[in-house]
């Protein structure tokens, strides 16, 4: 008995020396199913199997210091959209790893972003199919409060192909070190100025597997970044920039020019309680940053270029006309205003009315010519840092006014103003130019009781008008589709249930669009239902209908979706 | 252990250094070269170890050329031979002459020699070549031209009152009044020479230095040159014809081109220079130790010569 006892309480005492240190496991998981139809009229074809899955799940494991993750993956077939690479069953993602104040070791893939991530940023988007991590190592030191210094190491995600991860075949470097000033020094910490300051150095190594031309096989991009902010009565004034260099990096994507390039991005914000300002410049010139020169589209982009415009969530604005980052080149500009109108006043309302106000606009930048040395040395061009030139690529203005009428009213009132030269940013082959819209979004949703509630949504967009010669006659023409209407109702039972029935419509009217013009359906209506149900972590959906093709992006990131009719499940689960 | 992580990290980034490309283009091993006058005829091993490595030019200065169109039936010809090889023992390295056994043609084509360059059963030395003929007929056609006999000649093709061509006696005032203009176009050169096959590889490097200067109106030329030879000589009367007279720096003809020379546009430069490359069988009556390369550069619209430069065989 008394051996019994000290045996539980040896080990009692042990247990008790892990107490601290306690196996956490987290992840989540996804499964999206498609079934699809064949539909000529938005030319939507079958796929061969009918059926196609994508399914993923994610485990973390933490234990004291050391973590650990891997994610399955399996795509049999991919969805509709996702590079048409990834196939089979396997592991997708893996890692292991150590962590203390002082120290962060991780082996295997990575996920890792320096500054605005315009040095590096290696990121997971499932719902554009994008991953590209890093597989190697990271080290991440923080010798002092408010010091942290990083370094990485490793090969790019490409692709998941026969249940594998395969690899691009350029190898990236990077170290990245940042000093909050006001962390580091215990004088500075309780004063109205913050201030951080930081650099980044990258560079990729890819053999010259080219008799034609002499490559660089190390290729570096480097730059600095400052973050101020200050404190002013009840408000916050902010700055930030970061500005960068990439030495030559002759690649498909710039026509193996050998410009350097150079990237830079300013914003200044000031925030109080209900009112804000921001105002944002863009430079970016020959930024394409691959780990491997020869790939293109969404392909091991180690760097990201953060879009300088809104970004939107309705369906016509959103998905109809997106603009998507210029790497080879653009000079933008933004500036955005968030004004509450206070509550209890005439205009404000009971509940307060807050009104937004944005806009965003790029351009080509200017290149000038070069002398006949630097020509026939393939360095092509010059330009300067926000040297912009008259060719505009994207403007965009939109004004949001959001209302509480009452507990259970709200409404959202919303106009778009948007130009997207579809020369440069190739959306669809119907349109020349630029292609100009007017979209007005109404929003309305109410609370029935604490369990159900209506949202309903009507869009319309009105697009300009070209002229298009043909057989000799000159044809004023709708662009593009021409002009578009959607409609949206969801209901939902709280906390479990909702449905929703959308109809997106391509308005037949009396003058022809550019596409019907050229062959494509006239009047045709997208409609889509869905219904979906909630317990918990977990949420299972299905939804019915046509989806039209375009491009869907997140965060100037495109992916193109092609046109589709079917059934698509989804379920996802965190734990 | 903190120093050793941030060391490391340093150390690494040093590693992983940048690289630069002056020039995109691989330096190819050109295919127009006669490989086979290279012992063992391997272009590679030639490219590997023979090919040579030009460093920078730092020469500031102009040099001259003098050419002497001369006949060895010509009495006169000889003081204006002695008066071009005074000026360039006068002014060593800096001023080269040669003479081009032409006169300035009757507007045949092909040109042929005059009758002060012609050969007998007396004067039997060949002084002519057909490139020499040409240049002669060439100048000696153009309407208003001062070359219309021999003796006559020209300093680097500089204009003078309109004139390309002048006497003898106005040569050394061209010399003096151009040795120190502007160098608008920099040369130099390297020559590999095997006696086993009679064989000569020229390398060149050519670097226009005025931003004026359009490339694709120069053109580089290359003349082969005999230093001496022995022959008769007609002389200024009451002087007999010299029977063993020293016929100095001979024009023997032009090595890879025509007289015209080959065009810098029809080259890629290089970090802004222009490289032309020859191969040139010697031929078999000619000892290399008595033969020299004179090298120029030339504009197709004025005809000045902008540069010049002397390279021996052996």
């Amino acid at each position: 008995m008394k051996k019994l006892a000290l045996c539980v309480f040896t080990a009692s005492v042990s247990l008790a020396g892990f107490g601290q240190n306690t196996l956490n496991i987290t992840g989540n998981a996804e499964t999206t199913f498609q079934y699809l139809n064949e539909d000529s009229l938005i030319a939507a074809s079958q796929p061969a199997s009918k059926a196609l899955i994508n399914n993923y799940l994610n485990v973390f494991a933490t234990y004291g210091g050391f973590k650990a993750g891997l994610r399955l993956e399996s795509y049999l077939p991919r969805i509709q959209g996702y590079p048409n690479r990834f196939d089979g069953t396997g592991i997708g993602m893996r890692y292991v790893g150590y962590a203390n104040d002082f120290v962060d070791i991780t082996l295997g893939s990575f996920y890792e972003q320096f500054g605005s991530g315009m040095a590096l940023r290696v990121y997971e988007n499932p719902a554009l199919g994008y991953d590209s991590f890093l597989d190697g190592a990271r080290v991440i030191v923080r010798p002092l409060k408010g010091v942290t210094i990083k370094g990485v190491y490793g090969y790019q995600r490409f692709s998941f192909q026969g249940g594998k991860i395969v690899h691009g075949s350029g190898v990236v470097r990077g170290f990245d070190g940042e000093i909050h000033f006001n962390s580091l020094f215990k004088k500075l910490a309780d004063k109205k100025l913050d201030v951080t300051i930081g650099g980044s150095f990258v560079s990729k190594y890819q053999a010259d597997d080219r008799e034609d031309l002499i490559l660089p096989e190390n290729v570096g991009l480097y730059g600095g970044r400052l973050d101020l902010g200050y404190q002013i009565k009840k408000g916050r004034l902010t700055f930030n920039g970061e500005y960068l260099i990439k030495e030559q990096d002759p690649s498909v994507d710039n026509g193996y020019i050998y410009n350097y390039g150079h990237a830079s991005i300013f914003n200044i914000g000031y925030t109080t309680k209900g009112f804000g300002f921001l105002a944002s410049a863009k430079s970016v010139d020959n930024m394409s940053f691959r780990s491997d020169r020869t790939s293109n589209l969404a392909d091991l982009l180690i760097n990201f270029l953060p879009p300088l415009n809104k970004t939107h969530t309705y369906n016509l604005v959103a998905s109809l006309y997106p603009w998507a980052t210029q790497p080879l080149g653009e000079v933008s500009f933004q500036a955005e205003v968030l004004y509450t109108i206070p509550k209890g006043t005439k205009l404000g309302g009971k509940y307060g009315t807050a009104i937004n106000i944005n806009y965003s606009t790029s351009y080509q930048p200017v290149r000038r010519g070069v002398d006949s040395l630097s020509q026939a040395n393939l360095v092509t061009y010059e330009t300067g840092f926000l040297d912009k030139s008259n060719r505009k690529y994207w403007q965009d203005f939109n004004i949001n006014i959001y209302r509480k009428f009452s507990k259970a009213l709200n409404i959202r009132l919303s106009y778009f103003n948007i130009s997207m030269n579809n020369d440069v940013n190739k959306i669809t082959d119907y349109a020349h130019g630029i292609i100009q819209t007017n979209v007005g979004v109404l929003e309305v949703a109410y609370q029935f009781n604490k369990k159900h509630s209506i949202r309903v949504e009507l869009q319309g967009l009105l697009i300009n008008k070209i002229k298009e010669e043909h057989d000799g006659e000159e044809v004023t023409l709708w662009n593009d589709r021409g002009n578009w209407v959607t409609g949206l109702i969801e209901y939902n039972v709280s906390p479990n249930w909702f449905f929703s029935v959308m109809d997106q419509y391509n308005i037949k009217g009396s003058t022809q669009s550019s596409a019907v013009f050229n062959g494509q359906a006239a009047g045709v209506h997208y409609y889509y239902v869905s219904f979906g149900y909630i317990r918990e972590a977990t949420r299972i959906s299905f939804g019915y209908g046509r989806q039209r093709e375009g491009l869907f992006c997140v965060g100037g990131v495109c992916r193109f979706v092609p046109a589709s009719n079917g059934l698509t499940m989804s379920i996802t689960h965190s734990f | 252990m903190k120093k050793f992580v941030i060391g490391s990290m340093f150390a690494a980034l040093g590693l992983v250094a940048c690289d630069h490309v002056e020039n995109p283009f691989p330096e190819q091993i050109p295919t127009e070269l006669d490989y086979s006058l290279f012992p063992g005829g391997d272009s590679l091993s030639y490219a590997a170890t023979e090919w040579p490595t030009f460093s920078t030019n730092s020469n500031t200065l102009r040099n001259l050329m003098i050419e002497d169109f001369t006949g060895h039936k010509c009495v006169y010809c000889a003081p204006a031979g002695d008066t071009a090889h005074l000026l360039q023992t006068l002014n060593p390295g800096r001023v080269f002459t040669t003479a081009i056994h032409a006169g300035p043609g009757n507007g045949s084509s092909p040109a042929v020699p005059g009758s002060f360059q012609t050969t007998d059963n007396d004067f039997t030395l060949v002084l002519y070549n057909q490139e020499g003929l040409e240049i002669g007929s060439y100048f000696g056609s153009i309407p208003g031209t001062s070359f219309n006999a021999n003796p006559s000649g020209n300093v680097s093709r500089i204009s003078n009152g309109g004139q390309i061509f002048g006497n003898p006696s106005g040569w050394r005032a061209l010399v003096d009044g151009n040795l120190n203009s502007t160098l608008k176009v920099n040369l130099q050169s390297h020559a590999n020479y095997y006696p086993s096959t009679r064989g000569l590889f020229l390398h060149t490097e050519i670097e226009v230095l005025d931003n004026g200067l359009a490339p694709e109106d120069l053109y580089t030329v290359v003349y082969l040159v005999e230093d001496s030879i022995i022959g008769k000589q007609k002389m200024p009367p009451p002087i007999p014809t010299e029977e063993f007279y020293v016929h100095r720096d001979v024009m023997r003809g032009c090595i890879g081109s025509t007289w015209k020379g080959r065009a810098l546009g029809t080259a890629v430069p290089v970090n802004g220079k222009y490289y032309f490359n020859y191969s040139y069988a010697l031929p078999a009556e000619y000892n290399p130790s008595n033969m020299h390369l004179l090298i120029y550069v030339r504009d197709s619209n004025t005809e000045e010569v902008y540069q010049v430069i002397k390279q021996e065989i052996e």
